[in-house]
């Protein structure tokens, strides 16, 4: 160790001696970057849109690419890519994408943020703005230029280097890229009809090569949960005690030493007089029979309770002191669409859309998004969305790339400080 | 009814213990070591198992709740801790990792979660469990990491830059399996694999900041205090990525934010 640190600062000293661009030059064009990005912003911020499509996205992307090994190649010499393939212009790009990042975070990043500064310097939509583009451009310049030295000082001896640094640059850069040819649409379907007209982020109708019936929309529903409210509907469940979800004989403690005892489950229930009996129909709403005690008051009652749908109303159980027994409104557990797609081509598929399972067909993914709240598993419609992004496969061989670089960096961690005993 | 208590209570008892024995053994080495290394091995199995039996009471993973990700702060602490030691031989980090474990687990008893069964359709996937448990590991082990630069800064010692720079490694590393496992799920469920929720840009935020130390590290390996400076200050990003982030102006548009049943 002493030994390599000594190297170091013999390399540090040399650095001074020989006149290379270090931390304050590093600083100066990093700022002087943000303060051009900051007046293009200003001055033409509002009328250029910044934002590359293909094929214009993929010629800027490459001619990055060619510059870069151009001018290490032929210019490795000079001061300005000695000066980029060294740590202090690294850390400095680093530290520029820390801070506009943080900005990012802190802000809404809304359009309905009306404040002038903010409008005016686009602090709500930085990803979108000048000096942002400016900032990425000084950071992902630092990740080819410090990956090409070590290609040139060894492929093989610097896989790890290399995976971590390329992998980034190419997920960072293919995002970056593909994001102006990333399509989005949404479709709504209703049970039983024919869709092949979706609408964009603006709520335009765009025509489909895909034509999708929607046959089913199924939802299921976690049980409902027993709690108690006030007279101004405040739950008074505490922390600390278990909601669990009801079922034919649970017997729970609630708040203010209610006993509850649930008699009888019936998920889809109508009421009929005075009680609820299991019906298999629209609107149906989940019922339970419950006995309530309590242990101090000596309170005894009993009586149906239901959650209520959009057709039936909720049905509580009055205690004392205007508290009530409710049964609250069932989660959805699962939602998924039953859908039949045509395409152009004259091909047919089956298949089930749900969230986190979607499914892809002519290079469009299509998801489950969401449906009609207000009727909750009885909805008949179903929005999904159309995702079309030509980039990703490149932007997954960086992810893929990192997910290496992690692993190595966790072995290189244990192998450096084992050496270092 | 999911017996919390005593689960808490068996834990913490063990905890103490181990405290207790480890200090006792700084005046009559080795032979109260053992006993307070075990103990802590023991409370350590109990959180485990008070996992395994509160993921089963409630049929899905218990990582939807801030109070469920403390209990996997509690349970990876501890352990790191463990390794550590017995790689690095400081008694101190087992304090330390015991110490954090033990208040976590009071933070739980003292403001305890409402367990409820539900989970949201978009966490029902395979990558819920790989995202949140590497993400908790490596908070873990970058926790740890912060303490060993405080430590530093009071009181340097020979091989506190090592052990630093190993768990800065280790919890990186997972930091980056996180947050690409993040991505990965969320091209699954959302249909984009980044969309500047304020809690992906703030583990942005966080893996910028290690990353920056890294390179410090590297450049500068004489500057050892500024360094551990850097290394503290970074953990305070991972604070606000972690608690933080529900507080901030950004927070209404994320769908992150740990949910209150």
């Amino acid at each position: 160790m002493p030994k390599q640190r000594r190297e170091k600062a013999n390399m540090e000293n040399k650095t001074i001696k020989e006149g290379l661009w270090g931390y304050k030059e590093s600083i100066f064009v990093g700022i002087s970057l943000l303060l051009i990005g900051l007046a293009l912003q200003v001055l033409i911020g509002k009328d250029v849109n910044i934002e590359l499509h293909w094929p214009f996205n993929f010629i800027v992307f490459s001619i990055h690419i060619i510059l870069c090994v151009f001018s290490f190649v032929f210019f490795k010499g000079t001061t300005i890519i000695r000066w980029i393939t060294r740590v202090p212009a690294s850390m400095v790009s680093i530290v520029m994408v820390l801070f506009l990042t943080m900005l990012i975070g802190t802000i809404p990043q809304t359009l309905e943020n009306k404040s002038a500064i903010v409008v005016l310097l686009g602090l709500n939509k930085i990803t979108q703005t000048w000096y942002f583009l400016l900032i990425l451009f000084f950071f992902s310049t630092c990740l080819l230029m410090v990956s090409l030295k070590r290609i040139s000082l060894g492929f093989l001896s610097n896989l790890g280097f290399l995976v971590n640094h390329l992998g980034l640059y190419i997920a960072l850069n293919a995002g970056v890229f593909g994001s102006g040819d990333l399509i989005r649409y949404t479709m709504e379907l209703k049970e039983n009809k024919i869709a092949w007209v979706a609408n964009d982020a603006n709520n335009k109708a765009v025509v489909m090569p895909i034509a999708i019936v929607l046959e089913d929309f199924v939802m299921d529903e976690f049980a409902p949960k027993l709690a108690i409210i006030n007279h101004k509907g405040d739950l008074l469940t505490k922390k600390g005690k278990n909601l669990f979800l009801v079922k034919k004989g649970l017997k729970v403690e609630l708040e203010n030493n209610y006993s509850v005892e649930v008699v009888d489950y019936i998920p889809e229930a109508v009421k009929f007089d005075n009680s609820y009996r299991s019906v298999n129909q629209e609107g149906a709403t989940p019922a339970v029979y419950v006995k309530v005690t309590n242990s101090k008051t000596g309170f005894k009652g009993a009586g149906w309770l239901a959650s209520g749908t959009f057709l039936y109303d909720q049905q509580h159980l009055g205690l004392e002191k205007h508290q009530f027994l409710v049964l609250t409104r069932p989660e959805p557990k699962k939602f998924s669409s039953k859908i039949k797609v045509f395409t152009v081509d004259k091909d047919e598929y089956s298949t089930t859309l749900e969230v986190n399972k979607p499914f892809e067909v002519m290079g469009w993914k299509l998801y489950q998004l969401s449906y009609d709240e207000r009727f909750g598993k009885y909805s008949t419609t179903s929005t999904i969305e159309f995702v079309k992004d030509p980039w990703l496969p490149v932007v997954y061989l960086g992810v893929f790339m990192m997910i290496a670089g992690a692993i190595y960096l966790f072995f290189i961690g244990n192998i450096k400080s084992k050496n270092n005993d | 009814m999911i017996d919390y208590n005593s689960f808490y209570i068996i834990s913490s008892v063990l905890w103490v213990l181990s405290i207790v024995f480890l200090l006792l053994s700084m005046k009559n080495k080795e032979k109260f070591l053992k006993v307070g290394l075990l103990l802590n091995g023991v409370a350590i199995l109990v959180i485990t198992y008070f996992i395994v039996y509160l993921w089963q009471k409630l049929d899905r993973p218990p990582m939807r709740t801030l109070g469920e990700t403390r209990l996997w702060y509690a349970l990876f602490l501890p352990t790191i801790g463990l390794v550590f030691y017995l790689r690095w031989k400081y008694v101190w980090i087992l304090f330390y990792t015991i110490g954090m474990a033990f208040l976590f687990l009071t933070l739980n008893f003292l403001n305890p979660d409402m367990y409820s069964q539900t989970l949201m359709p978009a966490l029902q996937s395979p990558w819920f469990v790989p995202h949140v448990v590497v993400y908790l590991f490596s908070y873990a082990a970058l926790g740890v990491s912060c303490i060993v630069a405080i430590k530093e800064l009071v009181r340097p010692s020979k091989n506190g830059l090592q052990l630093a720079d190993n768990l800065v490694y280790i919890g990186v590393s997972f930091l980056t399996l996180g947050l690409l496992f993040g991505a990965l799920w969320a091209k699954e469920a959302w249909g984009h694999y980044w969309t500047w929720d304020p809690k992906e840009t703030w583990a942005f935020l966080t893996w910028t900041g290690y990353i920056l130390y890294i390179h410090y590290r590297f450049y500068h390996p004489r500057e050892d205090k500024r360094a551990m400076y850097l290394l503290a200050s970074a953990f305070i990003v991972l604070l606000i990525c972690w608690f933080g982030v529900n507080y901030l102006p950004t927070a209404q548009n994320s769908v992150h934010t740990y949910t209150n049943p």
